[in-house]
């Protein structure tokens, strides 16, 4: 290995450690469950709604996901790989489960960033 | 822009079908982080050898090759659309790396194996229209380097082997 491998890779540990730690950083606490299903957002809930919750698809269940102790984690896929099932639970801003087969991705968003490309407001 | 020739066809086709088979046992292998998108890329061996001894235009034929067929074989039209834009990005990226004569194989095949995993992010990002993937970069950098720095090995014991093949002067090992 020469010298410029080095730099090069000591450049892109750089990238994505100051990457992770901004993302770390600037990630408040979620307060809001979003459930989109082929980028359509079917449900929406506060991060305190403990319960079991399934995803549908013409009458059988597709993925179960579970919100207990303010986080999120996919216990259920119909999925090939259940990568989904694998992720890390989430629980803040930002943070989200995806399964790309069903095209289903469950992402936490909290009231200070919002995201604001589907609702304009929300009045509670 | 050149010449089609018996023995590059022959050469082609061989390179594809053991890329194929290299494709296959990694489905074999159990490789489960949790982490989709992390694999061990031993395909890209052959994508590397191909950039060094026949240069960028013949790789991409292999890796265009390759991809469509284990698609059709192994995947679905999805993992096709994913590996198709990881791996063209990956070879496009290589080949401009190592024309700059700076770096040697590894840090080559560590840029591809990052940008493998930054074409299929692109293609990830765009198909559930999230710009936000925050956690999910740097895991996907610094698993495409390691990733990278093996394949570079393999890659680079490959080439120590066949140099007496093919001209030498194209080969930087």
């Amino acid at each position: 290995m020469k010298k410029s491998d080095f730099l090069l890779a000591s450049a892109m540990v750089t990238i994505a450690l100051v990457w992770f730690l901004t993302a770390y950083f600037f990630s408040s606490k979620g307060t809001m469950v979003y459930v989109y299903k082929d980028n359509n957002l079917i449900r929406s809930c506060p991060l305190e709604d403990t319960g079991e919750y399934s995803i549908e698809d013409n009458g059988t269940t597709i993925l179960n996901y579970v919100i207990n102790n303010q986080t999120v984690d996919v216990t259920f896929a119909t999925c090939p790989d259940r990568l989904c099932v694998f992720q890390k639970s989430i629980s803040r801003d930002g943070e989200s489960i995806v399964c790309l087969p069903h095209k289903i991705v469950i992402k936490i968003v909290s009231d200070t960033s919002f995201n604001n490309e589907d609702y304009d407001a929300i009045s509670k | 822009m050149q010449s089609v020739n018996n023995k590059k066809i022959a050469y082609v086709s061989l390179l594809v079908a053991i890329a194929l088979i290299f494709s296959y046992v990694e489905i074999l292998i159990p490789f489960n982080f949790g982490i989709p998108g992390v694999k061990l890329g031993l395909a890209n061996v052959i994508s590397i050898i191909s950039i060094y001894l026949f240069g960028p235009y013949i790789a991409l034929v292999i890796v265009v090759l390759r991809i469509l067929l284990s698609g059709f074989l192994f995947g679905n039209l999805y993992s096709i659309l994913y590996s198709l834009c990881g791996g063209i990005l990956s070879i496009i990226v290589m080949s401009v790396i190592k024309k700059t004569n700076k770096f040697s194989i590894y840090g080559v095949s560590m840029c591809g194996g990052v940008f493998h995993n930054i074409g299929q992010l692109i293609v990830a990002m765009i198909t559930v229209n999230q710009m936000k993937i925050s956690y999910y970069g740097p895991i996907l950098i610094v698993s495409g380097m390691i990733m990278g720095l093996l394949v570079g090995f393999l890659s680079n014991q490959v080439l120590i082997r066949l140099k007496h093949m093919f001209d030498s002067d194209k080969i930087i090992s």
